[in-house]
């Protein structure tokens, strides 16, 4: 009997499952079509293909892309917002800005919920947490009338300053209770107990919005894991931050489960596939077939950020993986504009009619047909062979719409294109690498998703990265990242208070209050004492500052801020550049915060010797283009499934496999580690 | 020196969106490390990369417009002052003298040159606008200065960094004279910080690409922008383009006459002239502004109605030509004040920028045609902080309603067109000042009204904590944003202390160093955008849904469209049209046409003679939608 920990993530097109035996170490893999509306019966096909049975599963975890997907495709329940009277425009003004400098004909996406459905509630609790207005409990019992009658299926209350006393969203979500039972409630309080009024309603509005949708699909799930394959152990679901929760947790709160698939990629899969090699520092690089995305992870640890943007205006707020959305897909167009310039996108041909090489009625040059033309794809094999594409198609698109335009061949319309594309997305990446103060060249990419190793050498070269590790199974990134996370909660409480405000006695109570809430959940979800690690935090900044830094709080009682002070300092020094030093100004503490982390049994990916002749992953040659020849060059193409442990090839080189290809440009270097990991090291 | 041909078209392509980049990413570091909240979550900030001889090559997407067009004059002054050849590596200077850098004291220019391997290569400017330099008034803004000498510093170019080591006694100097000097020392720390970023970046270009090519595709760059733009003009009709708009008043004149901004725009083959010269003469109180700030706003004009030509360059100011006459409200002279520029003439000579073109671009590119939107207020208020015990100066604003689009309503509580800002949270503004917002909340029927109707303005209400002095620089409470082709003017901005008690006041928008008390109250309103087209013609179903979203009232929708909606259920939200009514109302309305003229909710005579050759859908506009913002972004 196997002890599978199985991994899974349900994406647009497919549904991938992994299972890694604690023990031996074996792996099992199923990829499978996606099943909308369903998403369930596509995990159990996949649990299916990949041959791992419920009983030989001791931890299952799952990615709910059925959250984001919710928002991004607009597919929540109807949802209204109760707010303090005279608030009412805090959702829908977000905060006034235009996505570009001149443009007046663009709009920003239409808001959740309308301003109809946003009802004002009589009550204010001031800044330092005082009742200026009582609540007036008869506004609230007319909201939940007037929501009734409207069909409203969840409702958020965001109060304004209530993450300083909750009591009137608690009030008013009792008597929601008593007046609708039926429509689900969530309390801004609850989600992110925490100052900035947009940022808190827009995340509570988020997370009612999907609330009733990711309950009856995880209580559909875990239903169907129980009967239909017989598991008996706990759902687990990854989350935005990089690890995972119980489902009842999840349930408590849906927008933790936000994004949580690029972002179990990252820590889980390209944060430890880039520790085997040796590297602390990784940029995850995801490239799928619309988007890409990339993650830091600095010292082991992935960046955090407190604002991710899942639409324009429509952040969610709550500490996650700092998983930026770049550049363009496969589907970006290329055009040449009236300076006679070569620009690359925005615009994109989607996935219908697609790229010109599609067939589908698509003519404008896109990123896909550009690596066609260049070789670097191969027709036969796109999608391993499983969709058919035609080069001339391509070809045609790339010469008639640009080639004819400079007196260009197609070949180097695509390339021109080609390099117009990766400048665009090697500024991007550099804004997330450089422009935070970290030097690339400390940095290690690891290229994940269909697409991440046909651009990864080419841009780290670009931007000065050494090493590109591409792991066995990129096409399955984030099912084997769900596998290797561990149990993570955050918590926090507010206490905007300067150095000569503070208590420390209710600094300390209000700590020991944080930590206790943490241990009483890990209990709750099986966390035996000894696996538990709890981390306290403060955010602090000085008072004239707008922005705060998060630092680690010494061990014991808090009786001053020296320890505080001095790891204030250094984080700012760090992120700044510089320090203004102590007496500048007061100190003043933000927040308190918590992560309470359940360590638990993670697969470990066991060296193995495949051993064989290095010439039988060679499958032939075909011309590929590289800047470094200036022209189509003899390109040895590999199968990577067929490469030995240790084989060492150089670029030119393309290695080619089901879910991914890999470009290797004259110069690199390659060699497969025992893990079965492609090390290039990259030319300068 | 690389020629330009030899330039390829490639590394062009990743120069000029480097540029842009570099600038973009001081102003992030800025949000990043900026102290005072409108600077910082603000974003009160700009920067530029420009050539050696102070040619802008680039600005960043999220910056303030408003400060755009004065790159260029301030490295021009500078360079008067101090020549390129006494300049050193880790040299910053400070510079902020409205007539010769533009907008308003407020305004520091940071301008670091950039030196490669010892030879000037670019220079950097960076634009904060300090939430207070001094003056009678907390936050410089004095809508009643009758001179600079009312306002706050003028600072003409200094050295503020040497050897990247703050000048301690310029430095000094400039804080004992302003108010929040804890925090504007954080806040000049991020503004040389964004100037050695671009110092960086342009160095690294230099590295990779050779100096000359990095100076050839500075050059290209201004190529290419004209190229584009010549090809944009020759397809304008030739001819001559008349628009006027009006400020609400000089406070300071004997009548608090009105202040007229009037240009003549002409068009002929593929060149462009605006002719400013038959303004109004400059006020007597702070309102005008100086040549710099005028061809800055002629310019964002004229980008708003080509964005594709992102980001403004050399390119785009050698080929507009911009004429004045001295003395006049867009041509200010020394010693006229200047800190109300920016909802005085700056925002006016914008809106006229774009009527004028309107007219050109209407039987061309519809799209392209825009009323007028939301002017600035912008709110001081200052006075010592209980929590502090520090004097305290916060500096604050009220989005409001952008115009209409010939094909689509006008989008609400949005910024101003001159600037890329996001509004600073109320609750950080109350845990920093002594505070406590009551409201932020649209106007109903704040619009203007017409067939596509414009946005809608916002209402804030809030009481101090403290004794404060406050003062407002608004405009547009009796001349508002104009309306286009029969829609209507937006509904004004206005600004009351303690409404509904017996202590109520109506300040008004240029409300100078007004003394509140703790727990008095304020409200505050902006304007909202211009209308486009007859109301009358609204589709009544756009009308219905205003109403049911509370925008418009039922009063309104009668009035200005002609429409009579009848309740069902307000609980369910089922209302419906009652057509009998509504197309009996409409035959009504239009037989008495709206009074003309130019305030709140009359037509403005002067835009009746723009009209569209055609009435483009949203879809057929979707495609020319250039978002102008550096790729991969």
């Amino acid at each position: 009997m196997g002890k599978f920990i199985v991994g899974t993530d349900i994406g647009g097109t497919f549904t991938d499952v992994i299972g890694i035996d604690l023990e031996t170490g074996e792996q099992r893999v199923g990829k499978v079509p996606s099943t909308p509306p369903t998403f369930f019966d596509g995990v159990i096909n996949g649990l299916e293909r990949a041959g791992i049975s419920g009983d030989e599963c001791i931890s299952f975890r799952h990615g709910a892309t059925v959250s984001t997907n919710a928002i991004l495709e607009r597919k929540g329940v109807k949802t209204g917002l109760i707010t303090t009277e005279g608030f009412r425009d805090v959702l829908g003004g977000g905060r006034a800005e235009r996505i570009s400098a001149f443009e007046l004909d663009w709009d920003p996406p239409p808001l959740i919920i309308p301003r109809r459905d946003v009802l004002t509630v009589q009550e204010r609790i001031g800044p330092w947490g005082d009742v200026l207005v009582p609540i007036n409990e008869d506004h609230v019992r007319d909201a939940a009338r007037k929501f009734k009658k409207r069909g409203i299926q969840s409702i958020a209350i965001v109060y304004m300053d209530s993450f300083m006393n909750p009591e009137h969203e608690r009030r008013t979500e009792e008597i929601l209770r008593e007046e609708c039972p039926e429509i689900d409630v969530t309390c801004s309080y609850k989600v992110r107990p925490e100052m900035l009024e947009f940022e808190r309603t827009t995340t509570t509005v988020l997370n009612a919005y999907v609330s009733p949708i990711l309950k009856d699909y995880l209580r559909g799930l875990s239903n169907r894991l129980r009967t239909d394959w017989n598991y008996k152990g706990q759902l687990l679901l990854t989350t935005s931050g990089g690890g995972i929760v119980g489902m009842e947790e999840a349930i408590k709160m849906p927008a933790r489960t936000f994004h949580s698939s690029p972002v179990s990629g990252a820590v889980g899969m390209a944060g430890y596939i880039g520790s085997l090699a040796g590297f602390n520092n990784i940029i995850a690089f995801e490239t799928g077939g619309t988007t890409n995305n990339v993650s830091m992870i600095y010292q082991g640890q992935p960046a955090i950020t407190h604002e991710w943007k899942i639409l324009w205006n429509v952040p969610c707020c709550l500490p996650s993986v700092d998983t930026v959305y770049i550049g363009a897909g496969g589907g970006s167009i290329g055009w040449v504009d009236r300076g006679n310039i070569l620009n690359v996108g925005p615009h994109s041909m989607g996935a219908v009619p697609g790229p010109a090489c599609y067939g589908m009625g698509g003519d404008e040059p896109t990123n896909t047909d550009c690596q066609i033309v260049l070789g670097r794809i191969s027709p036969d094999y796109f999608l391993g062979g499983a969709m058919e594409v035609y080069a001339d198609l391509s070809r045609k698109a790339l010469k008639e719409k640009i080639g004819d335009k400079y007196g260009w061949t197609a070949e180097e319309a695509a390339y021109n294109m080609y390099k117009v594309a990766t400048s665009n997305l090697m500024m991007a990446l550099r804004l997330q690498t450089v422009a935070r103060g970290w030097d690339p060249r400390e940095f290690a990419i690891v290229p994940y998703g269909g697409g991440g190793a046909l651009y990864a050498v080419d841009l780290a070269r670009e931007v000065g990265v050494g090493t590109v590790i591409v792991p066995p199974l990129p096409g399955y990134a984030s099912a084997f990242g769900a596998t290797r996370v561990d149990i993570k909660h955050e918590f926090t409480r507010p206490m905007h208070k300067s150095e000569n405000e503070l208590n420390f006695d209710k600094l300390n109570a209000e700590m020991d209050d944080l930590v206790a809430e943490a241990v009483a959940t890990l209990r709750s979800e099986g966390i035996a004492d000894k696996n538990m690690m709890i981390q306290r935090f403060v955010d602090v900044k000085y008072f004239s500052q707008s922005s705060y830094f998060t630092v680690d709080v010494p061990e014991g009682e808090i009786r001053d801020l020296n320890t505080i002070s001095e790891n204030f300092l250094v984080a700012m020094k760090d992120r700044y550049g510089y320090v203004l030093p102590p007496g500048h100004d007061q100190l003043e503490i933000v927040n308190l915060r918590v992560i309470a982390w359940g360590i638990v049994n993670k697969p470990v990916l066991k060296e193995f010797i495949n051993t064989g002749d290095s010439k039988k992953g060679l499958k032939g040659y075909r011309k590929v283009y590289f800047e470094e020849t200036k022209g189509f060059t003899d390109t040895a193409i590999y199968e990577r499934s067929l490469l030995p442990t240790g084989a060492t090839f150089s670029g030119p080189a393309i290695v080619e496999q089901p879910d991914t290809t890999t470009v290797m440009p004259p110069g690199c270097t390659a060699t497969v580690d025992p893990y079965g990991n492609l090390i290039i090291k990259v030319h300068k | 020196m690389v020629r330009k041909k030899e330039l390829d078209l490639i590394t062009f392509e990743v120069l000029r969106n480097a540029f842009v980049a570099a600038a973009y990413e001081a102003s992030t570091t800025i949000e990043r490390i900026a102290y005072h909240p409108v600077i910082g979550m603000g974003r009160d900030r700009s920067n530029a990369v420009l050539s050696a001889n102070g040619q802008l090559v680039a600005h960043g997407h999220t910056d303030a417009a408003a400060h755009y067009g004065s790159f260029e004059e301030s490295i021009k002054e500078l360079l008067k002052d101090i020549p390129a050849e006494t300049m050193k590596p880790g040299d910053t200077y400070i510079f902020s003298d409205p007539y010769r850098t533009g907008s308003h004291v407020n305004d520091t220019r940071f301008i670091r040159p950039i030196f490669y391997k010892g030879e000037l290569l670019s220079f950097s400017c960076t634009v904060v606008h300090w939430p207070d330099i001094g003056g009678p008034y907390p936050g410089t803004f004095n809508p009643h200065a009758d001179s600079c000498y009312a306002e706050g510093l003028r600072i003409p170019p200094l050295k503020i960094y040497e050897n990247d080591e703050l000048v301690t006694p310029i430095w000094n100097l400039i804080s004992t004279n302003i108010r929040g000097a804890i925090e504007r020392r954080g806040d000049i720390t991020a503004q040389f910080e964004a100037g050695r970023l671009i110092e960086r970046r342009i160095v690294e270009l230099a590295e990779k690409y050779g100096p000359d090519t990095v100076r050839a595709a500075m050059e290209e760059q201004f190529d290419y922008t004209e190229r584009m733009l010549r090809k944009d003009i020759e397809e304008l009709p030739d001819g001559e383009y008349f628009f006027e708009d009006f400020g609400d008043k000089d406070v300071l004149s004997p009548g608090q006459t009105p202040i007229r901004v009037a240009c003549k725009m002409t068009v002929k083959g593929d060149t462009i002239t605006f002719d400013w010269s038959d303004s109004d003469p400059q006020p007597i109180a702070s309102w005008g502004c100086s040549k710099a700030t005028l061809l800055g706003a002629t310019y964002l004009g004229f980008m708003i109605c080509f964005p594709h030509l992102f980001p403004l360059n050399h390119g785009v100011t050698r080929s507009i030509k911009v004429i004045s006459k001295k003395g006049t409200c867009v041509d200010v002279e020394f010693p006229a004040g200047t800190t109300g520029y920016c909802s005085g003439a700056f925002d006016k000579i914008e809106a006229v920028t774009i009527a004028c073109l309107g007219k050109a671009l209407c039987g061309l590119k519809p799209w392209r045609v825009y009323p007028a939107a939301v002017s600035l207020t912008n709110l001081c208020l200052g006075g010592t902080n209980p929590r502090t015990n520090r004097p305290f100066v916060q500096y604050t604003w009220a989005v409001g309603g952008e115009n209409a689009r010939v094909f689509k309503d006008g989008k609400s509580l949005i910024f101003m067109r001159f600037c890329n800002a996001r509004t600073i949270p109320q609750e950080l503004e109350e845990r920093w000042f002594p505070v406590v917002y009551t409201r932020y909340e649209a106007r109903k029927d704040s619009c203007g009204h017409g067939k596509r109707r414009g946005g809608f303005a916002l209402v804030r209400e809030l009481n101090v904590l403290a004794d404060v002095s406050m003062t407002i620089h608004g405009d547009r409470e009796k001349f508002t944003p104009f309306g286009m082709s029969g829609g209507t003017n937006a509904g004004a901005g206005a600004l009351k202390i303690n409404v509904g008690t017996d202590r109520e006041r109506d300040c008004g928008m240029y409300a100078t160093g007004v003394k509140l008390k703790a727990g008095d109250q304020i409200y505050y309103t902006s304007s909202g955008g211009g209308g486009y087209g007859n109301p009358l013609e609204r589709d009544p179903e756009l009308v219905l849904e205003d109403v049911i979203d509370e925008w418009l009232t039922m009063e309104a929708a009668r009035k200005y469209y002609g429409v009579e909606i009848k309740v069902i259920d307000e609980d369910a939200c089922l209302y419906e049209i009652d057509y009998e009514s509504t197309n009996r109302m409409r035959a009504e309305l239009s037989k008495t046409p709206l009074p003309r003229g130019k305030g709140a909710f009359e037509v403005n005579p002067l835009t009746e003679d723009i009209k569209i050759s055609w009435e483009p859908t949203e879809e057929e506009v979707q495609p020319h939608i250039t978002v102008s913002r550096p790729p991969g972004w």
